[in-house]
């Protein structure tokens, strides 16, 4: 039952900004590095920390920059991000790699957490004021600087040119954004329930056309 | 919202893009519906390929942060069917002794048994006078981390048609409160005489303690269910909500009580 032989030795080569130079072409949706990913999850479920330190070094700059991206604030960045890590951490025993990848499993988890933050009275004043103050915010179509260093970012950039631009907006709002899809159809002027649909529209042609499992 | 309707959710409900009560509406529906609990599992793929266009490394601090919190944490353990949970019929069976509920199976085993086991009217009261003296001094609930679980899947064996037909029904009424960081809806239908809460950011209740609802009927309150552990539920309420006054929460020992524990934790108006 104990899978500790799926651990693997060397790095991983999930692309984390810093160190993707190494990244290799398919790497990120390959199976295999979610095969690895399952492993680490499998092993920290087993109180593993070396696993789960090895899982962090795969994925902390893929859900730091979710986090980082919705929150914006970086120091509320940071708390979320660490506080998602001890979730899955708590929870690693109650990932199925039968119902979803590794990375998707991981990544939901970042999201709801940064969702859930950005949706507290408190922290949307915080983030308002944080916001006028840098205006770090990017678009789809610019380009956050790792990210041309990413293959997988290119590609999934491409994927996004083939959405209609309605649908990548309410999809942008949604996901990085953190709005409700009513809130994204009254900031997008659009009937209600309209929104709902080019979310789940531009979700299905950015699956179909990264070619993944439907 | 028709069920016509819900399952066009998927893609919103992926992202995130739900309130609490859409959340609870769609895991209600998607407990039931295989097809919406696959499409959900692509699409959250898809979305999660977005974060390669995002990517940024944290400081190094936080990696230390991160390391330092969880040797001090447990991992939870697997799901496991024990027999106890196999025959017992009761919402009050998914009590505090699990940590962390998951967020789906709950809302599924509370709504099939609330209505199904229409239990001999065993109807406990207590003044409502004593009630509302305790609510001035109500405690606020404290923080808790949130814990939830995309994947839960203890699906597929229920019956959700009593909850999905109050949060559903055209009548629906839906009534907000916040109690520190948590927050409770409670979505009522007059038609059909049942209330459901939905509840967000619940800090665990002390160990060997269990949230209990009531809702009071005129002078009373009458025990109305246990809430299952976990930071969010959605859980149907036992008895008449149509003419209820209001849906109370307390804190009592494993089990429940006879007649509720003051102060409670809240008291919410269904005037």
């Amino acid at each position: 039952m104990v899978h500790m032989t799926l651990v693997p030795e060397g790095e991983l080569t999930l692309p984390s900004g810093a160190g993707a130079s190494s990244v290799n072409a398919s790497s990120l949706h390959a199976s295999s590095v979610n095969t690895e990913l399952a492993g680490l999850i499998k092993a920290s479920s087993l109180g593993d920390e070396a696993a789960f330190a090895k899982l962090y070094d795969a994925t902390a700059a893929r859900l730091f920059g979710l986090v980082l991206r919705t929150v914006r604030d970086r120091t509320q960045a940071e708390e979320v991000t660490q506080d998602a890590y001890l979730d899955i951490w708590r929870n690693s025993s109650r990932f199925d790699p039968d119902l979803g990848s590794a990375l998707s499993w991981l990544m939901t988890i970042g999201h709801r957490k940064a969702v859930d933050r950005v949706r507290t009275a408190e922290a949307t004043r915080r983030r308002d004021t944080a916001y006028e103050a840098r205006d770090q915010t990017a678009p789809f179509d610019q380009t956050v600087e790792d990210a041309h260093r990413n293959l997988d970012g290119q590609r999934v950039r491409r994927a996004l040119e083939t959405l209609t631009d309605s649908q990548r907006g309410a999809l942008e709002l949604a996901y990085f954004g953190g709005y409700t899809h009513r809130e994204v159809a009254a900031m997008l002027d659009l009937p209600l329930g309209t929104a709902k649909t080019r979310i789940r529209d531009g979700l299905i042609r950015l699956r179909d056309t990264l070619g993944l499992e439907p | 919202m028709n069920n016509d309707d819900i399952h066009g959710l998927s893609g919103a409900y992926a992202v995130d893009a739900v309130d609490d009560v859409e959340r609870a509406r769609f895991e209600a529906h998607m407990a039931a519906c295989p097809q919406c609990q696959a499409e959900v599992a692509s699409l959250r793929a898809a979305a999660s390929e977005l974060t390669s266009t995002t990517i940024t490394d944290p400081p190094p601090s936080l990696r230390e942060s991160v390391l330092l919190d969880i040797s001090s944490v447990r991992p939870l353990p697997p799901r496991v069917t024990s027999e106890a949970a196999q025959t017992s019929g009761s919402a009050g069976s998914q009590g505090p002794s699990e940590p962390a509920a998951p967020a789906a199976a709950p809302i599924a085993a509370s709504a099939a048994t609330s209505l199904e086991s229409k239990r001999a009217e065993r109807v406990r009261r207590a003044p409502v006078r004593q009630w509302l003296a305790g609510v001035a001094a109500a405690a606020v609930l404290a923080t808790a981390g949130v814990v939830w679980h995309p994947w839960s899947s203890d699906t597929g064996t229920v019956q959700l048609t009593a909850m999905e037909q109050v949060l559903q029904a055209k009548d629906a009424q839906r009534i907000e409160k916040k109690v520190g960081d948590a927050t409770a809806t409670i979505v009522r239908s007059p038609s059909l005489k049942k209330a459901v809460i939905v509840t967000a950011d619940m800090p665990d209740a002390p160990d060997g303690k269990v949230y209990e609802l009531w809702l009071q009927q005129g002078q009373m309150m009458v025990r109305a269910g246990l809430m299952p552990s976990g930071p969010a539920n959605t859980v149907l309420l036992d008895g008449d909500a149509a003419t209820a006054q209001a849906v109370g929460i307390t804190v009592e020992p494993a089990g429940g009580s006879e007649s509720p524990t003051l102060p409670p934790v809240a008291l919410i108006s269904l005037a």
